[in-house]
């Protein structure tokens, strides 16, 4: 190795100062000096010159990474379905979990070996029905939809919001006087064996949803309004079936559930159900004109 | 007793209603306020997701083994948040778990693959330092951090990029602060060893010749 105009000690003693005279953590007197010797050495000055880009670089390039939306749906999701001991690490040190490891042991071994050959840890919760609905990143369109869906598989299937029955008063004062006229209007227009039993107002990712839940049978349809987040429908690939009140409507399904949904100037509005998809279209096909005229009042 | 109109608007919040506010992180404003524990834990904790996921991203080097490690560290952060202290610093907890469930992940699945070098192998220190090409992209400082041995790169992402103190690696980590201090110059040192390695890719900065 050559050495060109390298003052072989006193260069290696500053230059083992250098990363802590960036980070400023040198005696006051240790300073100077490494000041004094960076304006008479070219070399060292260099030194610190890359030393401070590549610290800077390397902050930027890891900082340019986020975590992905759906992370943090999984993770809040978790939460708020409450603890759920059982979990690989917590699981281990326990020994009333026994059952449970034996459990966990069974699936592995049910799911043969997968996990070995994919290298993909065995702890991790399964992802929920509405996050394991994939929607690819340029359909826009179905990321519209996903966002009433994924508010129906929350709030009506995740937290059984299907099976409760509420009052008339209790929707009243969840709805609010903006929107409680909206559940006369939807049974005005239901058939007669639609039940509303659910109106109110939820909160799912941060967004606010005002949510009608109608049940007839095992028959579970969610009407959901949201305000618009600048979100606009994709010119074209409107379904046929209907223009409710001259606004086209989308649709798409993900698992055993339909969605259609249409946009006003202002909201978002939904239909999901795990009816047929032509039963679902009749839904849409009579809510969706009224809830656009509702809409169009309120804003009046 | 029909449950409160909150309950309605947010029914999570029953899980702490019916529970009659057990006892959680933050006392007073659970006791006297609407917010629900899980509330509480996400305020306190969500914020610091991104900082989590790109450090477990750089550490682990794939992205759906980071996510799911997130995940589970979030998980073990919501197991154990009654342990949490109000007022400590959440970030640097959430950064121990993290660490705990990256090392029992890499410990389970990547024993073979993983390079762990002895920290006394280390003082072969040379002060030239060869250059390093201007024009380094970001994806090539990535790469080049990927091929530090993992001990070496956990201590530079957390001293370099997440900017925590040496005292609060060392307790991140469980090793000493001298070891945090050693493996951090080390692990600088291979950084800039292998950005240097890029110069001859772009035809610059001849090895054994100083500016």
């Amino acid at each position: 190795m050559t050495l060109i105009g390298f003052d072989g000690g006193q260069c290696k003693r500053i230059r083992s100062y250098l990363d802590s005279y960036l980070n400023n953590e040198l005696l006051v007197e240790t300073t100077h000096e490494v000041i004094k010797h960076l304006e008479s050495c070219k070399d060292c000055a260099r030194v610190l010159e890359e030393r401070t880009r590549i610290k800077d670089q390397l902050k930027r390039a890891v900082l340019g990474d986020s975590a992905p939306l759906e992370l943090q749906a999984r993770i809040l999701h978790d939460i708020r379905r409450g603890s759920r001991p059982g979990f690989l690490f917590g699981a281990l040190n326990k020994s009333w979990v026994l059952a449970a490891a034996a459990a966990v042991l069974f699936g592995a071994i049910a799911l043969g070996i997968v996990f070995k050959s994919t290298g993909r840890p065995t702890n991790v919760a399964p992802r929920p029905l509405s996050l394991a609905a994939e929607v690819a990143s340029g359909d826009q369109t179905g990321q519209i939809l996903k966002v009433g869906f994924d508010d129906h598989v929350f709030c009506s299937i995740d937290h059984d919001m299907a099976d409760k029955q509420f009052t008339s008063e209790q929707m009243s004062a969840s709805l609010g006087p903006q929107y409680e006229g909206l559940v006369a209007v939807v049974k005005q227009k239901m058939p007669q064996d639609y039940v509303v039993v659910v109106g109110h107002r939820c909160h799912y990712l941060q967004r606010e949803f005002v949510h009608l839940i109608l049940r007839r049978g095992n028959e579970v349809v969610s009407l959901i309004l949201t305000k618009k987040n600048g979100e606009v429908f994709p010119p074209g690939g409107a379904a046929s079936f209907l223009q409710a009140s001259g606004a086209p409507v989308y649709e798409s399904a993900w698992h055993d559930l339909q969605v259609a949904g249409m946009e006003t100037p202002d909201y978002l509005v939904f239909v999901i159900s795990n009816e047929s998809r032509k039963g679902n279209e009749y839904i849409a096909d009579t809510l969706m004109p009224a809830v656009n005229d509702f809409l169009k009042n309120a804003a009046a | 007793m029909a449950p409160p109109m909150w309950a309605l608007e947010a029914p999570w919040k029953l899980v702490s209603w019916k529970l009659g506010f057990g006892i959680c992180g933050l006392g007073s404003t659970v006791l006297f306020g609407r917010r629900s524990k899980a509330e509480d834990f996400e305020l306190a904790a969500m914020p610091h997701l991104n900082d989590l996921f790109r450090t477990a991203l750089r550490v682990i080097g794939n992205r759906n083994e980071a996510e799911d490690l997130v995940q589970e560290t979030y998980l073990q952060a919501w197991k154990s948040f009654h342990r949490f202290e109000p007022g400590t610093n959440c970030r640097a907890w959430l950064f121990k778990i993290l660490f705990h469930v990256v090392h029992h992940y890499r410990r389970k699945w990547y024993k073979a693959n993983t390079t762990f070098e002895s920290d006394e192998v280390l003082e072969d220190i040379v002060a030239y330092e060869p250059p390093v090409p201007q024009q380094l992209s970001d994806d090539d400082v990535l790469a080049a951090l990927e091929t530090i041995p993992a001990q070496y790169r956990e201590v530079v992402l957390l001293a370099d990029v997440e900017e925590f103190t040496y005292k609060e690696i060392a307790r991140t980590l469980g090793i000493p602060v001298g070891t945090v201090m050693s493996r951090l110059s080390r692990g600088r040192r291979l950084l800039r060893s292998e950005l240097a390695q890029f110069a001859a890719g772009y035809g610059r900065g001849e090895k054994g010749k100083s500016a």
